[in-house]
């Protein structure tokens, strides 16, 4: 058993935490430039072959500091669902390392909820290549994609995942903003035609890749999860001792040191999980879908129960929007509906 | 002992659904099922409304513009409004500054303020916390000195809500310097378009603007304007405070919005493709829910029958705002779930159109936070029973 970081991993996590500081402007660029895009990316396929522990180190930093950058869809998930269709080779890997190439995961739809392997998208064949008709209602980052991810159903059993160009003909985009500040998109494809090589790996054959994608997604939200409870547990800490109320500190209070110490609590059995999400990545397909979901469904409660205590224990400052308290609150509570909220990954845990 | 209400309560009952059934415009009516924010402009046409069938003031005694109701009439009344999707009526002149100038006002004060309450004309806003004075409300800072027939006010108040659509503002400040803090506070009655006053707005995680700062720059008040006695500020504030905790329209609402997530379990998809309903982890947490719901209800009931009796109004008040700040919250965060990640777009871009109702069920759970920490925080609360209740 050991859970220290290399001296290299520690000395990355010092990097994150500069660049999350806002010591190095907090920008995509920024992130390429330090090579962070390609830490994801098998060696193969133009990437540094990093592990998951890498992941979990930046994520963590990007939610400590409030950092809203696509990490775990474009360097994270993306990749990761391209190199397990068999697709290492495409040269937009290459792009996707170097920062300059943005990928989105258009998975979720309105009627599936949280079931990634079951899209109503349909994808039609004709003769020289495919049709696709259907539409996609949160995509993360959807608008600084240039291209997504789709997962469609065919005639086929099973999901299969197009490559589509943000400007394919018939295909529709509403971006909007999430409620934590996040950009998102809506895509609608009325009769979007696409090559053949759009299909990426076999017809109805991209459901392991598709869990895997995720599973890896999730692990690193849940590190970015962790970031954000930790600068919260401190901010509230420190809060709690500068403020007075009653002609004394507020940690002064019995009631609200417990609450403290309950976050506390919550810090820690989320650092648990997240290594376990983290460091069974690499297991085999039950063993991984136990050890994620757990952590997700775990993680998605705990998350809010701080995002919670953090507001309460601010008062009418947590709620203010100009306050990083209650950003980073609405942050963690978005998080835990990401790629499934509590339900959906007990529901998986249970049953995998 | 009996859980019923009386053939007469019954009977006025019926009058008040009746009313309800068609008092509210169809676009209010919507708006309040929604759970979306009404505008100045329908809270005054909505208290014209409720003039206009003489129910201007539904907790007021008749001799100052009320209907004298009893208080399991105004339960009655609250209960119907919200089962037919009727808005609450702003409550700050209503529920919290009128009952101090008829209880505590002199003469004049009443004649001119009374009415524009009653009719919706006059807006009101609360100025009690600063900054340095929250929970610990006797900190307040923000001074009146005597100059002439005016009060000099300086200082500032933050957290007001509606500040910005705002007439007046009843604001506690601080006369004179005693031993005891509590003691040197006096209320005053403060036009908002006074020389000197300033409104800052401040957004809220909901990405709303409802609360304010307001800066007082030697704001002359006159000296008629104090309610009461200088120095008595914080007796009436106390009442005030009891009113904003007290048997109130919020917990009348739970059953209504418990009703409207309902309908939304049953709209939306769940696992499997079947509504959200059906599913077993959702049922199971809608059905606690309502049990918790009817939990709180009859312990409403309880109080009231007792404050009915005779008994003053004590800290028993704290135990209802605890809960049903509680239940709301419970309520508007399932709403969220509901969605999944349906609810997370908030603002649309361009012409982005967003998913139906998204929005608004976002923001009345983040909005919702606050009501463990506005009027009294859930510790605080805690607080006054454990004294006041338990004896500790
Ligand atoms: C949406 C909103 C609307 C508001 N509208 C108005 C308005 O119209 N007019 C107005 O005057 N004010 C208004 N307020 C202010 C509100 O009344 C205060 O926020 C409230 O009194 C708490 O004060 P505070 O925010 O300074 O928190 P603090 O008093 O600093 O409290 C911070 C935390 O410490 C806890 N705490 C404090 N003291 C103790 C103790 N002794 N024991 C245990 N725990 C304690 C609190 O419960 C809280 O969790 C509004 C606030 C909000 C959020």
């Amino acid at each position: 058993m050991d859970f220290s970081l290399t001296t290299e991993q520690q000395m990355l996590s010092d990097s994150v935490a500069r660049f999350a500081r806002g010591g190095t402007e907090a920008s995509w660029a920024t992130m390429a430039a330090l090579c962070w895009t390609a830490i994801a990316i098998p060696e193969a396929s133009g990437g540094l072959g990093g592990s998951a522990v890498e992941v979990m180190i930046i994520m963590e930093g990007l939610g400590r500091g409030l950092v809203a950058q696509p990490f775990a869809e474009s360097c994270v998930l993306c990749p990761t669902l391209l190199t397990e269709l068999g697709e290492g080779h495409r040269p937009e890997l290459q792009g996707m390392a170097s920062g300059t190439l943005r990928a989105a995961f258009a998975g979720a739809e309105a009627e599936t909820r949280f079931d990634p392997l079951n899209p109503r998208l349909r994808a039609g064949r004709r003769p020289d290549g495919w049709i696709l008709d259907g539409v996609k209602s949160f995509v993360p980052d959807g608008a600084a994609a240039d291209h997504f991810l789709v997962t469609a159903r065919t005639g086929s059993e099973g999901p299969s995942v197009f490559r589509v160009p943000r400007d394919a003909p018939g295909l529709e985009r509403e971006d909007f903003l999430c409620f934590d500040g996040h950009p998102a998109s809506r895509l609608r494809f009325t009769g979007t035609a696409l090559p053949a090589d759009a299909l990426l790996g076999a017809e109805g054959g991209a459901g392991p890749a598709i869990e895997l994608a995720l599973d890896r997604a999730t692990a690193a939200l849940c590190a970015e999860a962790l970031g954000a409870m930790e600068a919260l547990r401190e901010a509230t800490a420190e809060h709690l001792r500068t403020r007075q109320q009653f002609g004394q500190p507020l940690a002064g209070f019995q009631v609200l040191q417990h609450r403290l110490v309950d976050m506390f609590l919550a810090c820690e059995e989320a650092r648990s999980m997240t290594l376990l999400a983290t460091l069974r990545l690499e297991a085999e397909r039950r063993e991984r879908i136990r050890a994620v979901s757990a952590a997700k469904a775990r993680i998605a409660q705990l998350a809010r129960s701080v995002a919670y205590q953090a507001i309460q224990l601010h008062g009418a400052m947590g709620m203010c929007e100009e306050f990083t308290v209650g950003r980073q609150a609405k942050r963690l509570i978005a998080i835990g509906m990401l790629y499934g909220d509590a339900d959906h990954h007990r529901r998986r845990f249970a049953c995998a | 002992m009996r859980l019923d209400f009386t053939p007469e309560e019954l009977a006025f009952r019926e009058e008040v659904r009746e009313f309800a059934a068609r008092a509210a415009p169809d676009a209010m009516r919507r708006k309040v099922r929604d759970g979306e924010e009404l505008t100045k402009d329908e809270f005054v046409a909505w208290q014209r409304i409720m003039q206009a069938r003489g129910w201007a003031a539904p907790s007021w005694p008749r001799e100052h513009g009320g209907t004298g109701w009893t208080l399991s009439q105004r339960h009655i009344f609250e209960e119907e409004m919200a089962a037919a999707d009727c808005p609450q009526q702003a409550h700050f002149g209503l529920s919290l500054i009128g009952p101090v100038l008829y209880t505590f006002g002199d003469e004049e004060q009443r004649r001119r303020h009374l009415p524009g309450i009653l009719s919706g004309d006059v807006w009101w806003c609360q100025g009690y916390s600063e900054r340095q004075a929250g929970s610990d409300l006797a900190a307040l800072q923000t001074h009146a000195v005597r100059d002439g027939d005016d009060y000099v006010v300086n200082g500032h108040k933050i957290w007001v809500t509606y500040a910005h659509w705002a007439d007046m503002i009843f604001a506690l400040v601080r006369t004179s310097r005693e031993e005891k803090r509590q003691r040197g506070i006096s209320m005053l009655l403060i036009p908002m378009d006074a020389k000197g006053v300033t409104v800052r707005p401040i957004e809220t995680i909901d990405r709303n603007h409802q609360i304010n700062e307001i800066l007082l720059d030697d704001v002359r008040v006159p000296v008629a304007n104090r309610v009461g006695a200088e120095g008595a500020g914080w007796g009436y504030g106390k009442f005030l405070l009891a009113r904003e905790r007290g048997v109130g329209a919020t917990q009348r609402r739970l059953r209504r919005a418990v009703e409207r997530l309902r309908d939304r379990l049953r709209r939306a998809p769940g696992p499997d493709g079947r509504p959200l309903a059906e599913d077993a982890l959702f049922a199971d947490r809608l059905t606690q829910l309502e049990i918790e719901v009817i939990g709180l209800e009859v312990t409403v009931l309880r109080v009231l029958a007792e404050l009915e009796a005779g008994h003053e109004p004590d800290a028993r008040s704290s135990m209802l705002k605890i809960r049903s700040a509680e239940l709301l919250q419970r309520i508007t965060e399932m709403a969220v779930e509901a969605g999944g990640t349906e609810a997370m777009p908030f603002v649309p871009l361009d012409d982005a159109t967003l998913p139906p109702g998204a929005a608004h069920a976002v923001r009345n759970y983040l909005y919702t936070r606050a009501t463990t920490i506005f009027g009294g925080s859930a510790e605080i609360q805690r607080n006054v029973i454990a004294r006041q209740i338990l004896g500790l």
